[in-house]
């Protein structure tokens, strides 16, 4: 394997053990598996968005370690993908405004198959060749996941870095 | 490269006779005339869908026009996926043409994804020519290419022009030595089941070719019989290719322009109409 790229093995075990350490960190993410089988890890977050006094928002993360996230507005209505791209902190605004169709869009969710907004995988492998954390395997879903997670306000709590 | 052209041209050229209706429950006070399209199996229908909105809108008040969508007996149509694919898993007695009803209503959203313009068409398409090619080629041959061959590759799909396509698409079909397929980008739908996609090598580690026998059983083993016989059809753009024939040599020639083999598996004959 390519120093960026992990094998379906490995992302088992990378699973598994984010979601053991994020128990630790009080984090929880929880390992859940559909009606036919197959896993996912899956976090539900509330946070407030900028139109909306509250929302809610549900990450979920398949095997292919695509971020994928389902927002709701409190009321139970789906966010639609403007109220998401409103979610994305100003940091990363500039990219998505030149680059709005390669960035963050609504997909099919490929294990739940239902529309889930899905943060473009373009490229991970050669992002993940430049963190040098992720020489150590059983780091590199954890620097993964505070890379992009930020992107759809997911923070990783510093405790993981204790673990 | 991808030789025999002929099929590929062929398979391109493939079209669906349809007809859309405004739905009955939709319908203000005068049912407007139907509209009959030729529409191409490897296209996406909101690419082909403008001018039969239009036309309906015409029949309804403001009120009610929110999102297309269309649906074909209670089914709702994921324009994400090819028509062809569509018609061939839905339209099972093959009665032709194909009468899908047209709706501005109650948008099912659990179901279908939302498509306010042909950009989100077009990101769609080459987010799955790029997954295609993470399972080809680990993504080197797309992420290698410039931004304009990615739009030749759009251009060549909205404006039916075969040439202008496969002139990019050659370098993402090239399976020969280093650039030999890792795995088959494919995905096989069946009638209200989930599609099923998983990772399948082109050949075994000796260097036999695996067959379309192979990947099915690899795939969906509850339709093999206790003899080894597949109980059901394998129909990918109107035909039913025999299940010796090599999965490397119909990756190669019968995927769809999204890169993908889109195989549908049914319980009744192909309609053996492209």
């Amino acid at each position: 394997m390519a120093a960026g790229l992990i094998s379906p093995e490995e992302f088992i075990w990378m699973s598994k053990l984010l979601h053991e350490r994020s128990n630790k960190a009080r984090d929880f993410w929880a390992l859940e598996m559909t009606s036919d089988g197959k896993e996912y890890l899956k976090k539900t977050v509330a946070f407030a968005t900028p139109e909306k006094s509250q929302g809610k928002q549900i990450i979920q993360e398949n095997k292919d370690y695509v971020l994928f996230i389902l927002s709701y507005a409190l009321d139970g209505q789906l966010l639609s993908l403007e109220d998401v791209w409103k979610i994305v902190p100003d940091f990363y605004r500039e990219r998505l405004e030149h680059e709005r169709w390669t960035f963050l869009t609504q997909q099919e969710h490929p294990i739940l198959h239902r529309p889930f907004y899905q943060l473009h995988p373009c490229r991970t492998a050669d992002l993940m060749e430049n963190i040098p954390q992720c020489q150590d395997r059983s780091k590199y879903l954890t620097s993964w996941l505070s890379a992009v997670g930020p992107v759809v306000g997911l923070n990783l709590p510093l405790a993981y870095g204790l673990t | 490269m991808a030789e025999d052209r002929e099929i590929m041209r062929e398979l391109w050229d493939g079209r669906v006779p349809v007809t859309f209706t405004l739905a009955e429950e939709e319908i203000d006070s005068e049912q407007p005339d139907p509209v009959y399209l030729m529409v191409p199996r490897i296209t996406y229908f909101p690419l082909v869908t403008e001018k039969i909105t239009k036309h309906f809108t015409k029949y309804i008040s403001e009120e009610n026009q929110g999102e297309v969508w269309l649906e074909f007996e209670g089914q709702p149509l994921k324009w994400h996926y090819p028509v062809g694919v569509l018609y061939d898993l839905y339209n099972s007695d093959s009665s032709l043409p194909w009468r899908i009803s047209v709706h501005f209503q109650e948008f099912p959203e659990d179901e279908l994804l939302h498509c306010g313009s042909k950009d989100v068409v077009e990101s769609h398409f080459i987010s799955t020519i790029k997954e295609a090619d993470s399972l080809k080629h680990r993504g080197q041959v797309i992420n290698g290419m410039q931004k304009k061959d990615h739009k030749q590759l759009w251009n060549g799909l909205i404006h039916d022009r075969f040439e202008q396509f496969w002139s990019v698409n050659k370098k993402l079909m090239e399976s020969s030595g280093d650039d030999m397929f890792k795995y088959i980008p494919f995905r096989i739908y069946m009638v209200d089941k989930h599609y099923v996609q998983s990772l399948f090598r082109p050949m075994t580690d000796e260097g036999q070719h695996y067959t379309l026998k192979d990947l099915l059983k690899a795939s969906v083993p509850e339709f093999f019989n206790s003899d080894d016989i597949f109980t059901m059809h394998a129909v990918i753009h109107g035909v039913e290719p025999p299940l010796h024939t090599p999965i490397l040599w119909l990756s190669e020639h019968f995927s769809f322009p999204d890169n993908f083999l889109h195989i549908c598996v049914l319980s009744t004959d192909s309609k053996g109409y492209i």
